[in-house]
């Protein structure tokens, strides 16, 4: 396995390196003065748009969970259509390089865009967590090592990236990096596809259960719940005694296993699951809304909101369409990006389907991240398998370098600008901040799913940064008392609810629920008090919003056509 | 009777305005055109927001339909994976479509002025 | 424009305020029976600051302040007067002058505080017993708020009343001093322009390039058409308002239609060219005109003795929020003092040599502030490289 993840890791960094490089010959000086595609533009927002979490979590959630989590890709499509038809073009006229540029240049207040990168910055955190957590498991799974061994792998990573360079987040890089995730998803599903030829039992109406015998390493001591009784071959501890490999009856009901215990299943046995899953039959695992789940339509329509709207205010993304020439290209772009997530999301279903039927021990040790990293060897033995477990794994790494580097330095811009005044020092010393601070947080994110605070993330961005965008390039009457009233009182319920969650909150009833996925009651909050204390301070308007909506709404060229 | 072409010096210059100001087309135009783009821009979100909030409302009243399958998946399975995609794809290229349409619309009198 | 109009407000201003004092004064002075006499201190003050202030008008200097520093003493009525700015005395008006050497000295807190000061214990050290200078009250010159100098009062006795009017004083010679730092940077910003087009297309560039596209007419038809469609490129661009923002994009092909022109004219083996440019900044808005001026320095001057081979270097990298941009030769480079001085100079009387770099160095601190400068690494016979940023968002600045 360490030869696969040292394989990985070469081919990650050689295409990096290689996308890197620019040939620079001595007729390119027209040719470097051309501005990036749409395409290849829109190959590099998919790129640091697709996350480890959503890499390898999406298929994770779906073996675990069934289909209530088929929602998550549709909504984060759907966010970039809304993402389109709301922002791309006037954001990318304005000429504001990062959100708190557009709220300064839009409001010309500075405690507006104080509190909007405040609001980037407890964003990028919540975004962040997830992906160091994620990279966790799957360094674990792959390597064997403890979970904070891959933290920390990914934090050193990325800071060797980030501090000495500076700025990583290359079109280029990023656009091959996204390439390098879309073969590593499409070539195992498309194999995988062939070799199943749509076999399917996954949603019989009957417990997971093991297709062949499967012996199973506990990561972590944990307890797990029994659907039906089984007769298992134990070598380790299991409910306080020491087994040597005999065989024991194990009854349905809750087991304690300590970190190290191997059990054997014999083929047909109903998988174990761990304490924090909901043991699901097939047929109400492949059943919307029937995973018994609290509250399951609010939470559905929650989650969906905040991804929905949530989109709009990623830091790193919304920086990508400065790159763009104009605004009808950030446009294009922003339609092709729809085209590629679409194509991507097709496959984490396939997965989740595939995990049940061959990986269903995940469920046992929790593990659901690394699905997509153990099915090439189950489905595949040999070196095909191993070939394709090679291809995901770089995919995997590809995907927490991207996104961490571009969120961490999307961060740590906003650090340096508003508290240390910029330049290249500030910004190192931001940057670790920017990477410190969730890693201090990672053990105490003691939430099951790391996909859980990802919407969270959503959820802060589209109950504050999503009015302000939207108000501020549609409506003319938005004052910066009102922005910035609105921004706080959205991002703020949001964020303490991300807490609470961290901290370990209640995690049942309609509390729980609105813990969880507190979108529903924060965007309405955010979008109300932005637009009522815009309304209680008219006097406020700023002077320069008529010329900000003429050059957010006008295409460039009227205005290039005055130039002689 | 041709119309008559106003000619002055080249030294007579317009007012000088700051750079990028685009405060030639006037207010009224810039509403005019804001409210084109803001009705299509309502116009995609309602699609969007009718898909997102119809398919949970359906599957959750309409458990039923979780048990019709087609080519051996089920009919949720086959919407959410293969039906929605499709359709942002097509209401994404549509709205960059009528965007530009609406630009254009907006731009032609302007160069024949 | 601006300095033109806020000039006119704040001389109105001045007016109205001296004629409604000199009004009310005289209006208060009539009922009490002693208007004409009063009438007369009016006209007489008035008269001593319109002499001080025509010489103050030309800023702080040795030969303004000598003039002024007379009838400042007129009006305040004391033995003696003088002006200094924040290194030395500039002008003394009066006897006692054996004191002046200790004024700096006396000055440094006004100088460095910016609050007025009385020297109350007797001043020493001229040993004339009859001398009329014996106290001494300082008032500091501020410009815009930072201070500029100082005027300092002498007086046989400290009076209070004497102080406040040296304040006021003060505070009217600062008005005038900010009158005319206002002129000095209507004028630089002038000069700035008139340099700027000057430097957009020099005739020895059109002469050059006309020249040789004229040597291909008949050797390579074909080329010399394509040269002058170039040209013509080119000539569009420099012709546009200086005043302009464009992208880093078109400022760039301007650039590669200029080097096409100068290769052609200096060969393909002589004058190579490489450039390194992230395309994230190339959207990235940029003054009008503010590289090719730079490139056009490069190989103007680097080439100047016949140099064998020349390579110009452009590179554009994406710094978060800014774009870092250089351009490097390894031409015949340049005196670092000399260039210092020349960046120093204010009125551009500089050297053809250098008035791309200095034209370029100004509109950028215009645009940006003064962060935003040129910064220039040379040494005789070892190239240069000039280096700049730009900020990706910066308020009222848009692309075309």
């Amino acid at each position: 396995m360490i030869t696969v993840l040292a394989l990985a890791l070469l081919i990650a960094s050689l295409v990096g390196v290689t996308a890197r490089s620019r040939p620079a010959h001595a007729s390119d000086l027209y040719a470097a003065s051309r501005e990036v595609s749409p395409w290849w533009n829109a190959s590099a927002i998919s790129g640091e748009y697709i996350t480890a979490s959503a890499f390898l979590g999406m298929a994770g959630l779906v073996l675990a969970y069934g289909a209530d989590m088929l929602w998550l890709p549709i909504g984060a499509a759907a966010g970039h259509v809304v993402l389109l038809a709301l922002v791309t073009a006037p954001l990318r006229r304005s000429g504001a390089y990062t959100l708190s540029d557009f709220a300064g240049w839009r409001l010309g207040s500075r405690n507006v865009r104080r509190a909007v990168s405040a609001c980037v910055v407890t964003i990028g955190w919540f975004y962040l967590l997830p992906q160091f957590q994620g990279a966790g498991v799957t360094l674990s799974v792959i390597s064997g090592l403890p979970v904070w061994t891959g933290w920390v792998v990914v934090v050193l990573a990325v800071a060797v990236l980030v501090i000495p360079g500076g700025m990583r987040s290359i079109t280029g890089v990023q656009a091959v990096q996204f390439w390098l995730k879309l073969i590593a998803v499409v070539i195992p599903g498309l194999i995988f596809l062939a070799v199943w030829r749509l076999h399917n039992d996954a949603d019989a109406a009957r417990p997971p259960y093991f297709h062949r015998t499967t012996t199973v390493r506990a990561g972590a001591s944990a307890a797990i719940q029994m659907a039906a009784p089984a007769v298992v071959a134990v070598r380790g501890v299991l409910d306080g005694r020491r087994h040597r490999g005999e065989r024991i009856r194990l009854g349905a009901g809750v087991h304690r296993v300590r970190a190290g215990a191997r059990l054997r299943f014999p083929a047909g046995a109903a998988v174990p699951h761990t304490s924090h899953l909901t043991l699901l039959r097939g047929d109400r695992w492949a059943t919307p809304f029937a995973g018994g789940r609290g509250h399951p339509l609010a939470a559905a329509y929650s989650m969906l909101l905040g991804i929905l709207l949530g989109t709009m205010g990623l830091p790193h993304l919304v920086v990508r369409f400065y790159t763009n020439a104009c605004g009808r290209a950030a446009r294009r772009t922003a339609s092709i990006v729809v085209l590629m997530l679409a194509i991507f999301y097709l496959f984490p279903a396939l997965f989740g389907t595939l995990g049940r039927l061959y990986t269903p021990e995940l469920l046992m040790t929790g593990e659901t991240d690394a699905t997509l990293l153990v099915l090439p060897h189950r489905i595949l033995p040999g070196i095909p398998g191993d070939l394709l477990t090679v291809l995901v794994a770089t995919g995997a790494f590809a995907a927490f370098t991207s996104t961490s580097c571009g969120v961490v330095v999307a961060v740590s811009g906003s650090i340096s600008q508003c508290l240390l005044g910029g330049g290249l020092s500030g910004f190192r010393l931001s940057a670790l901040i920017a990477m410190a601070v969730p890693l201090c947080l990672a053990p105490w994110a003691c939430t099951p799913q790391p996909i859980a605070l990802m919407t969270l993330a959503f959820a802060v961005s589209a109950s504050s940064l999503c009015p302000l965008l939207v108000l501020g390039i549609w409506w003319w009457r938005l004052t910066p008392a009102g922005a910035g009233a609105g921004v706080v009182a959205g991002a703020a319920p949001a964020a303490v609810a991300g807490l609470v969650q961290i901290l370990g909150g209640p995690r049942t009833g309609w509390l729980g629920m609105l813990l969880e996925q507190p979108a529903i009651v924060t965007v309405p909050l955010g979008f109300t008090v932005m637009i009522v204390v815009s309304l209680l301070t008219p006097g406020r308007v700023p002077s320069g919003t008529g010329r900000a909506m003429a050059r957010m709404h006008l295409p460039e060229e009227l205005v290039l056509e005055r130039s002689p | 009777m041709t119309e008559r072409v106003t000619i002055t010096s080249p030294r007579t210059r317009p007012p000088r305005r700051p750079a990028g100001d685009p405060t030639e087309i006037s207010a009224v135009q810039v509403r005019a055109l804001m409210r084109a783009q803001a009705t299509l821009a309502m116009v995609t979100c309602a699609i969007v927001v009718l898909v997102l909030a119809g398919l949970p409302l359906l599957f959750a009243c309409a458990p039923g339909l979780s048990r019709v399958r087609l080519m051996g998946i089920r009919l949720p399975w086959l919407i959410l994976c293969g039906g929605v995609p499709p359709v942002w794809v097509a209401v994404a290229s549509r709205h960059v479509r009528l965007a530009e349409r609406i630009e254009r619309v907006f731009t032609e009198p302007a160069r024949h002025e | 424009m601006l300095a033109t109009s806020a000039d006119a407000v704040l001389v109105a201003a001045a007016a109205l305020t001296a004629g409604a004092t000199g009004w009310s004064l005289s209006a208060l002075r009539q009922r009490t029976g002693r208007g004409a006499l009063a009438d007369e201190a009016t006209f007489a003050a008035l008269h001593t600051v319109s002499l001080a202030s025509a010489s103050l008008r030309a800023g702080l200097t040795e030969d303004s302040a000598r003039k002024a520093v007379r009838h400042l003493r007129a009006l305040l009525g004391v033995p003696a007067v003088a002006v200094t700015d924040t290194e030395r005395l500039l002008a003394w008006a009066g006897g006692g002058d054996a004191h002046s050497d200790a004024l700096l000295g006396l000055a440094a807190p006004v100088l460095t505080g910016g609050r007025p000061r009385v020297i109350v214990r007797e001043l020493t050290g001229c040993g004339d017993p009859l001398c009329p200078v014996r106290f001494a009250m300082i008032a500091p010159l501020t410009i815009q708020g930072r201070v500029a100098g100082a005027v300092a009062a002498y007086a046989e006795r400290a009076r209070v009343q004497r102080l406040r009017i040296l304040g006021e004083a003060a505070r009217w010679i600062s008005g005038q001093l900010e009158l005319a730092e206002l002129d000095s940077s209507k004028s630089r910003l002038v000069e700035a322009e008139m340099r700027a087009l000057r430097a957009q297309i020099s005739p020895h560039f059109v002469y050059n390039s006309l020249t040789t596209i004229a040597s291909f007419v008949r050797t390579d038809p074909e080329r010399a058409r394509e040269l002058v469609l170039d040209f013509a490129d080119f000539a569009r661009y420099s012709f546009r308002n200086p005043r302009d923002f464009t992208t880093l994009a078109e400022e760039l092909r301007s650039i590669d239609r200029y080097l096409l022109l100068e290769r052609a004219r200096f060969g393909e083996e002589r004058l190579r060219f490489s450039v390194e440019i992230a395309p994230e900044v190339l959207p990235v808005a940029v003054p009008f005109l503010s590289l090719q001026p730079l490139v056009e320095n490069a190989i103007r001057h680097g080439m100047e003795c016949g140099v064998k081979s020349f390579h110009v270097r452009i590179v554009a990298r994406d710094a978060g929020a800014e774009a870092a941009i250089s351009i490097e030769d390894d031409g015949v480079g340049m005196d670092p003092d000399k260039l210092r001085v020349l960046l120093a100079t204010d009125n551009g009387s500089g050297s053809q040599r250098g008035i791309g770099l200095l034209n370029v160095d100004d509109r950028l601190r215009q645009v940006y502030g003064d962060d935003y400068g040129l910064v220039i690494e040379t040494a005789v016979g070892a190239g240069m490289k000039v280096s700049l940023r730009v900020p990706k968002c910066h308020t009222g600045v848009s692309p075309r």
